[in-house]
């Protein structure tokens, strides 16, 4: 099972709003549980940790070696989502950017102010859940670092 | 007409906002905290928008995050509901400043009424008649004590920003002055950000009478009767009714005369109330202007067939009110009872998860209800403790409360206490069958309950 199926997996359960997805291909199968509702009202970082783990063989078992950790930072507030210090110039990041914390990852504009939005964790960003322009509300995923 | 307009509140009154939109074609956003996440408003809307967690200061209130969320959705006007923002003028002005109309005062005429002592003056030098207090200047111990000589006792101390029943202190004599004021101004920093106070007479047996009004752009102000709201315990309003049985239709005109003036005289732009206490004698006193929509508007709609909610949407686009003074004809009499979650003995509020509910309605004429409490709803201590306005109408004030009373004893609200018995309880004395209601009536009757089961 790939990294990137993974995570496009937390990316579904993030867009619908789902509990659990479970998939199996010849592969093995995976299951992604999301666990946003809890944490976030506990977690003031607003970060948040998804444990996912890979299944192999039809028979549920760790398998630990197959397991990654990702930290989910999300919008702090309200705002339109700027990927970039300037028109026309490279995003803060992308994915297969390492991060250290107090890295910038993008703007988020609100009330006319621009908010840096920076990782909080060490790693490799695997995910960008938007895009240059596109609206967030709080809470929102922005992107998925690797932390493990 | 606006095209879409952000609901910055939650609750039954973003609901009751959400329908007048409706009505109107408007296409609406809600704003909802992260425990509001799927509650009625936020799915009754059009769009939603998450701006923050639980705590107001985040969500509700976070001005910033309110404007981005306008921003993101091309909403043209905001309304602000009661409560949290309505009479914020940083924030009226905020939305004038973002392109966007605030449905409620000018900055300007909510940074003067927000000023309660000085409204008090401003109002005075208008013709209103006023309680001795504000006009003093209380800066130091030596001029309280002098302003206290002057004004006599019981007085109040009350907050300049104040709202609510925070920040205010009844004082029976000098000697409990200085503590009172001491208390009310870490009250009145904690809850208001300001620890300005004033002196005013305090009234032991008053009634609460309020005046609605709406005033549009150009200067047209009507008047829409009052509402009595003596039924309150603590300073919290918990029974309302329109009309007052204790005015006079002479009086009614005379001080609706006054208060249409008054308006207009300080640039007022749509609905607002003036409340007065009114003394044993039938004498009135202005105390001061709640510059928004109140929870008991209901009543009013009720007596006079006016939608204010609309009628301030309207007014916030630039168009003329809709309706001449001559067309208002109130018609019979409405009263509303606000069905708390609190323990209906003391008072305390009451959290939960709402396990079963079901409202009246459905069993005859005369019962509307404001709720956007379901099955699951949460009361948390974050928000205010109000379930559901029960509000009914009748030809007169008897066959109102003879409705008001089956549809309390039709409600069932399970998972957590609520206010029900408590109203019901009143709706048996007879001093309130009588109409024989001031503001201590909540606090007799509970001395009275207590007297009975020793």
């Amino acid at each position: 099972m790939a990294i990137d199926d993974v995570v496009r997996l937390i990316q579904l359960l993030k867009e619908h709003g789902l509990e659990e997805i479970e998939t199996e291909s010849s592969s093995g199968r995976i299951r992604v549980k999301n666990r946003s509702t809890s944490v976030i009202e506990e977690d003031t970082s607003l970060g948040e940790r998804t444990g996912v783990r890979g299944e192999s063989g039809p028979n549920s078992g760790e398998v630990s070696s197959n397991d990654i950790e990702t930290w989910i930072v999300k919008a702090p507030i309200v705002g339109t989502v700027f990927s970039a210090p300037e028109p026309g110039r490279k995003p803060f990041v992308e994915v297969g950017s390492e991060v250290v914390k107090g890295d910038i990852l993008c703007l988020i504009e609100a009330m006319k102010l621009m908010n840096e939005i920076d990782a909080e964790k060490e790693g490799k960003i695997v995910s960008v859940f938007v895009e240059n322009g596109q609206s967030v509300q709080y809470g929102d995923p922005l992107f998925a670092i690797d932390v493990s | 007409m606006f095209k879409k307009v952000l609901i910055a509140n939650r609750g039954e009154i973003a609901v009751r906002i959400l329908s007048a939109c409706k009505e109107l074609g408007i296409k609406t956003v809600a704003i909802f905290s992260l425990p509001d996440r799927g509650a009625l408003h936020a799915r009754y809307a059009d769009e939603a928008v998450c701006i923050g967690p639980a705590e107001p200061s985040a969500s509700y209130l976070n001005i910033p995050a309110i404007i981005s969320a306008a921003n993101i959705t091309r909403a043209e006007a905001i309304h602000p509901g009661y409560g949290f923002l309505s009479e914020n003028a940083e924030f009226s002005a905020e939305c004038s400043k973002n392109g966007f109309a605030f449905v409620g005062p000018t900055s300007e005429s909510l940074r003067l009424l927000g000023d309660k002592k000085l409204a008090c003056i401003t109002m005075a030098k208008m013709g209103l008649p006023v309680l001795p207090g504000a006009e003093f200047s209380v800066d130091t111990k030596q001029q309280r004590v002098a302003a206290a000589e002057r004004i006599g006792f019981p007085l109040m101390v009350k907050s300049c920003h104040g709202g609510g029943g925070r920040g205010l202190r009844v004082v029976k004599d000098m000697s409990g002055l200085e503590k009172a004021w001491s208390m009310s101004s870490i009250e009145a920093t904690a809850g208001f950000g300001s620890d300005r106070l004033y002196l005013e007479k305090y009234l032991v047996t008053a009634r609460h009478i309020e005046f609605q009004f709406l005033a549009d752009e150009s200067g047209n102000v009507l008047h829409l009767g009052e509402r009595e709201c003596s039924i309150q315990y603590r300073h919290q309003k918990l029974i309302e009714e329109s009309p007052s049985v204790a005015i006079s239709q002479e009086d009614r005109e005379t001080l609706s005369w006054r208060i249409n003036s008054a308006a207009k005289d300080i640039g007022y732009r749509g609905a607002g109330t003036f409340e007065f206490v009114c003394d044993g004698d039938n004498r009135f006193y202005f105390l001061e202007v709640n510059p928004r929509l109140q929870v008991e508007h209901p009543v009013t709609e009720m007596v006079t067939g006016i939608d204010i909610v609309k009628e301030q949407i309207r007014i916030a686009f630039g168009d003329s009110l809709s309706w001449k003074q001559q067309d208002i004809e109130p018609r019979g009499h409405s009263i509303e009872c606000r069905v708390n979650a609190e323990n209906p003995a003391t008072f305390m509020p009451s959290t939960g998860v709402i396990s079963m509910i079901r409202l009246p309605g459905g069993e005859g004429p005369g019962v509307r209800v404001d709720s956007a409490c379901e099955v699951g709803t949460e009361i948390t201590p974050y928000y205010d403790s109000l379930v559901a306005k029960i509000i009914t109408h009748g030809r007169n004030r008897s066959e109102a409360i003879a409705r008001m009373r089956r549809a309390l004893e039709t409600a069932v609200i399970k998972g957590v206490d609520t206010t029900i018995p408590f109203h019901l309880e009143v709706l048996d004395q007879p001093d309130f069958l009588g109409g024989d209601i001031y503001t201590d009536f909540v606090h007799r009757m509970i001395e009275q309950r207590a007297r009975r089961s020793r």
